[in-house]
C-alpha cells in the first residue's frame, strides 16, 4: 500500500499583469499559499510523496524571490516533495533546475534527469522531465527503457496532453495508453489545470489554484492510494483554491434582468473570492444603461476580487424619455439630437457618438443634480 | 438705474473728500482735464459697487493715495424703480460698508454685498478683485477708457443674463445655467486628457502615454536581459560540451601510443646517426692526408719549375747589362760638352754688360750738360725780365692818377659842367660888334673886348673908352652862382691833389698808368715760364730756385750742335748685352738637359746591375732548396707515398656511404617533430581545459546571478504590462476622442443657438448703423461682441475695421444690449469714460445725436477730457466739487 498526493500546474510567480496591483498581489500570494494548503493535506491524510507534475513555476527564470518562497514553504513541510519541469519551466541547461538541484532543502528533490528515482522500499518514480518548452515527441518515451525491480510499485510523472486541440502539431504530446505501455501503478499527469481522470490508472490531478476564465475548475489536489503492485489507485480530489474565476454573459432587456442576475451571482458565490470576467449584452434606454453601469462599476466591480468588464455589446437606444430627460429645448437637446443621428449610423465614429451621448447624459444628470442641492 | 450722486475721499488722486452731484436722468457730461481724476470716478463707482468692502488685495490697496496709509472711502446715490439707495463704503481700514434703501431699511457688512448683487445682478468678486466676468451687465455697460476698443464680448454673468433676456424673446431656450454646467464639465473633463489650446496630450493621456512608452522601453530592456541571460546559458552549455570534448582528447590512448614509438625510433636513428659521423670523420682525416701528399708533390714540381726559369732570367739580365754600358759613355761625355759651352756663353754676357753700363754713364753726362746750358740761358734771360720788372712797378707806384681818380674827376667836371649849364641858361648876352678899328677901345671886365656873344654870369663891367663903364649885372641867382663856384673850386681842389693841370691830363696820366700795369703783367709772365721747373736738374719752379741751383755751378761751354741730335750709344750696347744673355740662357738650359739624361742613364744603369744581382741570387737559392728537398726523399718515394693516400681515402668514402644508408632508414627530425607537436598539443590541451574551466565558473556565476533576478518572469510582466498599458491607452484615447466630439457637438449646438437669440440684438443695433454706417449691417458673434460688418455684400471682420469705427461699434452694441436689457425691466446705466476718443467730427456728432435719444430712455454719463467736441451736445454738465 502506497499513498501519496499528486498535485501540479502551480505555475508560481504568474504575473497577472493586466489586473491592478492590488488584484495582481492577492492572486500571486494564493499561489504560494497554495504550497501551504497542500503540504498540510499530505499531513492530514498521511501522505509523506507530494509529486509535482510539472510547471512548478511559470516560467523557467521566475526570479529568486519566487523560487524562496517557494522553497521555503516546501523546506518547512514535514513531506518530500517531488519537483517535475514542466513546458512553462522547462529544465534548461543550467538554468533554475540545475540551481534547485544544488540549493533545495533536503526534502525537494528537483527530478530533471529521465531516470528512475526510488521514493519509498515499495515504489520508483518514472520522471519524464521536459528539457524544452516544446518537444514533437513523447515525453514518456523514456519509461520503456526503465526496468524496476519487480514488486515494486512503478509511478510515472509527467507534463502534457493526451490529446491535441489545436491544428497544429501537438507538442510534448503522451500517449492515452502510456500507463498500460509501459507497466505503471499510476501515471500522475499535469498541464491540464482541472482534475480529469484518464481511465483506471491516469488523472490530471488539475491546479491548486485557479487561473483562468478558460475553464471552470475547482483548485485542489488529489491523494492516490495504490493497494499493491499492479492494484487499481484509488483517486480522491481534495479542493484548495481560494479564488474562483468565473466567465459570465448576460444579456439584459431592462434594469429588472438586470437585478435577477445580480442576486443569482450574489446567491451562488462568494463574491470576495471571485474573479469575474462579465460580457453584458442588449439594449437599453440611455437610462438604463447608465444606471447599470453605474451598478456595475461602482457596486458588483468592488464586491468581486476582479472584475473584467465588458459592455461593447450593451448598447443604448435613447428613448423620447431619455431626450425629455436632457432638455425639452435648446443646446443640449441639439446636441443630444445630433449624436443620436450620428450614432444611428455605421463606423466606429456611431459608437464614439452613443459614448458621448451617454457622457452628456451623465453630465447633465450631474448638472441637474447639482442645481437641485442647490435649489 | 440712475446715479445720483458719488462722494469720495483718500482714493487714488483724492486725498481731500470730493462730490458729484445733481445727476439727471438724462445725458450727464462730466468734463475734466486730463489728469484730474476723471477715470477715479468711474473707479471708485465701480468699487463702491462690486468690490468687497473686506477685501485687502493688491487691487484694493492701488486705491489708496500713493504713499499713504489711509483708508479710501466712497458713497454712492442711485436710484433703482424709482426708490434711492445709498452704499457707502470704507477699505483697508476698519473696513465696513452700509447700504441704505427706502423705508429707512439699513443693510451692513455682507448682508449688505449680497443685497447688492441681488438689486444689481452681479456676483461676489474673487480675492484678486472684480472683473469684468463677475460684474455682470454693469460691468458691460459701464465702458473704461480705452476698454471700447477692445471690442470686448460681454463677460460670463452679463452673458447669461442677456441670455436669459432674450430666451423668452426668441421662444428658444439656450439650456441656460445647465447647458454652461454641461458645457464646462465637459471641458474640465477634456482638460484631464488634451490641452484646450493646441489639443496636445496632457493629464490622464499624457500620463497613459508615458506609461506605455515606459512599459515599451521595459518590455524591450526585459526582452535584452532574457535575451542576454539565453545567451550565457547557451554559452555556458557549449563550455561545457567543449570541455568534455577537451577532456576525451586529452585522455586519447592512440595518441599516447604513438609518442611511444616515436620515442624508441628516436633513439635507434640516433645511434645511427652516431656511426655516420664517425665515418664521415674518418674520411675527413685521409682527404686531408691525401691533400698534404698532394700538395708536397705539386710544390717539388713548382720548385724545380722556378729553379729552371729563375737560372734564364739571369742570364738574360746580365746580357743585358754589357749591352747598356756605351750608352752610358756617351751620356757622360755630353754633359761635359754642355758645360764647357754655358762657360763661354756665360763670359761673353758679362763683357756685354760691361759695355753697356759704360755707355749708359757717358750719356748721363752729356744730357746733364745740355740741361745746365739751358738753364743758364734761361737764368740771364731771366735776370734782365726782373730788372725790366722792378723799373716798371716803380713808375706804377709813382703814377697817382689811378682809374678811380680819374673817375672822382670826371664826375666833379661833370658837376662844373651842369652848374656851368644852370648859370648859363637864364643868363643874358652880350653881342659883341667891333668896329674896324675900335679894338683896344672897348675893355670887358678889364680885358680888351672881343667880338662875339658873350654870356654874363657875373655882373661885368664893359669899359668903353672915352664913353665909359656900363656894368652889366646878370638876373640869374646867386646860389646858382655859388653852386658853380663850389662845384669849380672842388674839381681844382681834387685837380691839386691828383696833382694834374686839368681832366685832360688826369685821362692822359690814367692811360699811361695802365699801359704799364699791362706791361708789367706780360713780363711777370714770361719770367714765370722762363723759371719753370727743370727734371733733368731736379729743380723747382721760381727765380730764386734758379738762381740758387747754378750758383756755384761752373757754366759749362755751349756744346757743338750734332745734326739730327746726339748719337745713341747707350741703345747699342743695351741690344749687345740682351744678345749675350739669350746665348747664355740657351746654353745652361743644353747643360742641365744633358745632366738629366746622365742621371737617367745612371739608374738605369744601376736597375740592370741589381735586377742581374737579384736573379743570379734566386736561382742559386732555388738550386740549393730542390737539391736539399731531393735529397730528403727522392722524387720516386715522393709519387708512392702519395698513391698510399689516395687509395685510403677512397676507402674511408665508402664507408661513409654505407653508414648514410643506415641512418635514412629514420627521420630524426620528423620524430623530433612529431614528439614536439604531441607535447604542445598536451600544453594546449591542458591550457584549454583550464581556460574553460575558468570560462565555465563565469557562465556559471553569470547564469545563477542573472537567473536568480528571474529574467524569464521579468519578460512576461514587462509583456503583459505593456499589453496592458497599450489597451488602457486605446480606452483613455477613446475617452479623450469621446469628449472631443461631445465638446465639438456642443459647440456647434451652442454657436447656432447664440446666433439665433442674437437676433433681437441684432436687430435693435441696426439704425444706429444705419446711421453711422449707412448700407452696412452688423453681425454679433457667438460671444455676443461686434463681430463683423457686412457693406454692400462684403463681409469685413470688425477687427479690421479703423479703430474710430472699432469703437463707435463697441459702444452701439451696448447701447442695444442696454435697450434690451431697460425694455425687460433690468437696472441699466450706460457710463461711457472717453469711449469716443478715435471718431472724428462728423462720426462724433452722429453719435452723440444717438446717445442723446438714448438718454431719453436711460441715465448716460458721459465722461471726457475734451471740453470741447462735446460743447454743442445739450447736457447736463456736472463738476467735481471739493467738499
Amino acid at each position: 500500500m502506497i499513498r501519496f498526493i499528486h498535485t501540479a500546474d502551480w505555475q508560481l510567480g504568474k504575473p497577472f499583469g493586466r489586473m491592478p496591483d492590488e488584484a495582481r498581489t492577492a492572486l500571486q500570494d494564493a499561489r504560494l499559499d497554495a504550497i501551504d494548503a497542500i503540504a498540510k493535506l499530505s499531513a492530514g491524510k498521511d501522505a509523506r510523496d507530494v509529486l509535482v507534475a510539472g510547471d512548478v513555476f511559470d516560467t523557467f527564470e521566475p526570479g529568486e524571490r519566487v523560487v524562496r518562497q517557494a522553497l521555503t514553504r516546501m523546506g518547512r513541510a514535514p513531506c518530500r516533495w517531488w519537483l517535475l519541469p514542466g513546458n512553462h519551466d522547462y529544465a534548461r541547461a543550467e538554468g533554475l533546475w540545475a540551481r534547485l538541484a544544488r540549493d533545495a532543502p533536503a526534502n525537494v528533490r528537483a527530478l530533471v534527469a529521465a531516470e528512475p528515482v526510488v521514493m519509498s522500499d515499495h515504489a520508483v518514480i518514472l520522471p519524464a522531465p521536459l528539457l524544452y518548452r516544446r518537444t514533437s515527441e513523447d515525453p514518456t518515451t523514456v519509461f520503456e527503457a526503465m526496468p524496476t525491480a519487480p514488486g515494486v510499485h512503478r509511478v510515472g510523472l509527467a507534463h502534457g496532453p493526451i490529446q491535441s486541440f489545436s491544428s497544429t502539431a501537438a507538442m510534448n504530446l503522451i500517449p492515452v495508453d502510456r500507463a498500460q505501455r509501459s507497466g505503471l501503478d499510476y501515471l500522475a499527469l499535469g498541464d491540464w489545470h482541472g482534475f480529469n481522470r484518464i481511465g483506471e490508472r491516469t488523472a490530471y490531478s488539475g491546479t491548486p489554484e485557479p487561473d483562468d476564465f478558460d475553464r471552470e475548475v475547482t483548485g485542489g489536489a488529489l491523494l492516490v492510494e495504490i493497494a499493491g503492485p499492479g492494484a487499481v489507485p484509488v483517486l480522491s480530489h481534495h479542493s484548495l483554491g481560494r479564488f474562483t474565476w468565473r466567465h459570465e454573459a448576460w444579456t439584459l432587456d431592462g434594469v429588472s434582468a438586470f437585478d435577477v442576475q445580480i442576486a443569482a451571482l450574489r446567491a451562488g458565490a462568494d463574491l470576495a473570492r471571485m474573479v469575474l470576467r462579465l460580457k453584458v449584452s442588449g439594449i437599453l434606454s440611455l437610462a438604463d444603461r447608465v444606471a447599470v453601469r453605474e451598478r456595475l462599476e461602482s457596486e458588483l466591480g468592488l464586491e468581486v476580487r476582479w472584475l473584467d468588464l465588458d459592455l461593447k455589446d450593451l448598447f443604448a437606444r435613447p428613448t423620447e424619455d431619455d431626450l425629455g430627460g436632457i432638455d425639452a429645448h435648446g443646446v443640449l437637446r441639439v446636441a443630444a439630437e445630433r449624436l443620436l443621428a450620428m450614432a444611428k449610423s455605421e463606423g466606429p465614429e456611431a459608437q464614439r457618438a452613443s459614448a458621448a451621448l451617454e457622457r452628456m447624459f451623465v453630465e447633465n444628470l450631474r448638472a441637474a443634480r447639482a442645481a437641485g442641492a442647490e435649489a | 438705474m440712475k446715479i445720483r450722486s458719488l462722494a469720495l475721499e483718500n482714493f487714488r488722486r483724492f486725498r481731500a473728500p470730493v462730490r458729484i452731484e445733481g445727476l439727471s436722468d438724462g445725458l450727464n457730461l462730466i468734463s475734466e482735464p486730463n489728469e484730474t481724476g476723471k477715470s477715479t470716478i468711474l473707479e471708485a463707482m465701480r468699487a463702491a459697487l462690486f468690490e468687497r468692502h473686506g477685501s485687502a488685495g493688491a487691487f484694493i490697496k492701488s486705491l489708496r493715495p500713493w504713499g499713504d496709509e489711509t483708508a479710501p472711502t466712497v458713497e454712492l446715490c442711485f436710484e433703482l424703480d424709482g426708490t434711492a439707495w445709498t452704499v457707502a463704503k470704507r477699505f483697508l481700514q476698519k473696513p465696513q460698508v452700509t447700504l441704505t434703501g427706502p423705508g429707512g431699511q439699513v443693510f451692513t457688512s455682507d448682508a449688505a454685498e449680497e443685497k447688492l448683487q441681488v438689486l444689481l445682478g452681479f456676483e461676489r468678486s474673487s480675492n484678486r478683485g472684480a472683473d469684468d466676468e463677475s460684474r455682470g451687465i454693469l460691468g458691460l455697460l459701464w465702458v473704461e477708457q480705452g476698454a471700447a476698443l477692445s471690442l470686448g464680448a460681454p463677460g460670463r454673468i452679463a452673458r447669461e443674463t442677456i441670455q436669459s433676456v432674450l430666451a423668452g424673446e426668441v421662444g428658444a431656450v439656450t439650456g441656460g445655467k445647465r447647458a454652461f454646467a454641461v458645457t464646462a464639465a465637459v471641458e474640465t473633463a477634456l482638460a484631464d486628457f488634451r490641452t484646450a489650446k493646441s489639443g496636445q496630450a496632457t493629464g490622464k493621456l499624457l500620463a497613459a502615454q508615458q506609461r506605455l512608452s515606459l512599459a515599451q522601453i521595459q518590455h524591450t530592456e526585459a526582452q535584452a536581459s532574457m535575451a542576454h541571460f539565453a545567451g550565457v546559458l547557451d554559452r555556458l552549455a557549449l563550455a561545457r560540451a567543449e570541455l568534455d570534448r577537451t577532456e576525451r582528447l586529452a585522455a586519447d590512448p592512440v595518441q599516447a601510443e604513438d609518442v611511444k614509438t616515436w620515442t624508441r625510433d628516436l633513439e635507434v636513428a640516433k645511434a645511427a646517426e652516431g656511426r655516420r659521423r664517425e665515418a664521415e670523420a674518418r674520411l675527413g682525416e685521409a682527404q686531408s692526408r691525401r691533400q698534404q701528399v698532394e700538395a708536397r708533390a705539386t710544390a717539388r714540381l713548382a720548385l724545380a719549375l722556378q729553379a729552371e726559369t729563375a737560372a734564364k732570367a739571369s742570364a738574360e739580365a746580365a746580357a743585358h747589362l754589357v749591352e747598356f754600358e756605351p750608352v752610358l759613355s756617351a751620356a757622360v761625355k755630353a754633359e761635359g760638352d754642355r758645360a764647357e759651352d754655358l762657360k763661354a756663353a756665360r763670359a761673353a754676357l758679362e763683357a756685354a754688360d760691361q759695355t753697356a753700363a759704360t755707355a749708359l754713364a757717358a750719356e748721363r753726362a752729356a744730357s746733364r750738360t745740355r740741361h745746365l746750358v739751358a738753364a743758364f740761358a734761361r737764368l740771364d734771360a731771366a735776370e734782365r725780365l726782373a730788372k725790366d720788372i722792378d723799373g716798371l712797378r716803380e713808375d706804377l707806384s709813382s703814377s697817382t692818377v689811378t682809374a678811380s681818380i680819374l673817375q672822382t674827376l670826371q664826375d666833379l667836371s661833370g658837376q662844373v659842367g651842369q652848374t656851368q649849364a644852370a648859370l648859363e641858361a637864364g643868363a643874358p648876352t652880350l653881342d659883341v660888334t667891333l668896329r674896324p678899328g675900335a679894338a683896344g677901345k672897348a675893355r670887358f671886365n678889364g680885358a680888351a673886348a672881343t667880338e662875339g656873344r658873350h654870356l654874363i654870369v657875373a655882373p661885368a663891367t664893359l669899359d668903353i673908352a672915352d664913353v665909359g663903364a656900363f656894368r652889366v649885372s646878370p638876373a640869374s641867382s646867386v646860389a646858382a652862382q655859388a653852386a658853380h663856384r663850389r662845384a669849380t673850386e672842388d674839381l681844382g681842389a681834387a685837380l691839386d691833389r691828383a696833382g694834374v693841370a686839368s681832366l685832360d691830363a688826369a685821362r692822359a696820366a690814367a692811360d699811361q698808368r695802365r699801359a704799364a700795369a699791362d706791361r708789367l703783367k706780360e713780363l711777370e709772365i714770361r719770367l714765370e715760364t722762363l723759371c719753370a721747373a727743370d727734371t733733368g736738374l731736379d729743380l723747382e719752379a721760381g727765380l730764386d730756385a734758379l738762381r740758387g741751383a747754378l750758383a756755384g755751378v761752373d757754366r759749362p761751354p755751349t756744346p757743338p750742335q750734332a745734326a739730327g741730335g746726339p748719337p745713341d750709344i747707350s741703345g747699342d750696347a743695351e741690344g749687345a748685352a740682351v744678345r749675350a744673355r739669350m746665348t747664355e740662357r740657351a746654353a745652361a738650359e743644353a747643360r742641365d738637359a744633358a745632366g738629366e739624361a746622365l742621371k737617367a742613364a745612371e739608374l738605369r744603369g744601376q736597375t740592370l746591375s741589381a735586377a742581374s744581382r737579384d736573379l743570379k741570387v734566386r736561382q742559386d737559392q732555388l738550386a740549393a732548396e730542390l737539391a736539399s728537398a731531393r735529397t730528403a726523399q727522392p722524387d720516386a718515394d715522393l709519387d708512392a707515398e702519395l698513391l698510399s693516400a689516395r687509395q685510403a681515402e677512397a676507402r674511408a668514402q665508402g664507408e661513409v656511404e654505407e653508414m648514410k644508408a643506415t641512418a635514412l632508414a629514420f627521420s630524426v627530425e620528423e620524430l623530433e617533430r612529431k614528439l614536439a607537436n604531441a607535447g604542445t598539443r598536451r600544453r594546449n590541451i591542458e591550457a584549454e581545459r583550464v581556460r574553460l574551466a575558468g570560462e565555465i565558473g563565469g557562465l556559471a556565476e553569470a547564469a545563477r546571478s542573472e537567473g536568480e533576478r528571474g529574467p524569464a518572469a521579468d519578460l512576461e510582466i514587462a509583456r503583459e504590462a505593456e499589453d496592458s498599458a497599450a489597451s488602457d491607452l486605446a480606452l483613455i484615447t477613446e475617452q479623450a476622442e469621446v469628449l472631443t466630439l461631445l465638446r465639438s457637438v456642443l459647440a456647434d449646438a451652442s454657436r447656432e443657438a447664440t446666433r439665433q437669440y442674437l437676433g433681437p440684438v441684432t436687430q435693435r443695433v441696426a439704425p444706429y448703423i444705419g446711421r453711422l454706417l449707412p448700407g452696412a449691417t452688423l453681425e454679433l458673434s457667438d460671444a455676443m461682441a461686434a463681430g463683423s460688418v457686412s457693406r454692400s455684400g462684403r463681409l469685413e471682420p470688425a477687427e479690421d475695421l479703423s479703430r474710430g469705427t472699432q469703437e463707435q461699434l463697441a459702444v452701439l452694441t451696448r447701447i442695444a444690449f442696454a435697450d434690451l436689457l431697460l425694455e425687460k425691466g433690468r437696472p441699466v446705466s450706460l457710463v461711457l469714460d472717453d469711449a469716443l476718443v478715435y471718431s472724428d467730427d462728423g462720426r462724433l456728432e452722429t453719435m452723440t445725436d444717438i446717445l442723446s435719444e438714448v438718454a431719453g430712455r436711460m441715465q448716460v454719463i458721459i465722461l471726457t477730457c475734451r471740453k470741447r467736441a462735446f460743447l454743442h451736445l445739450e447736457a447736463n454738465r456736472v463738476s467735481l466739487v471739493e467738499v
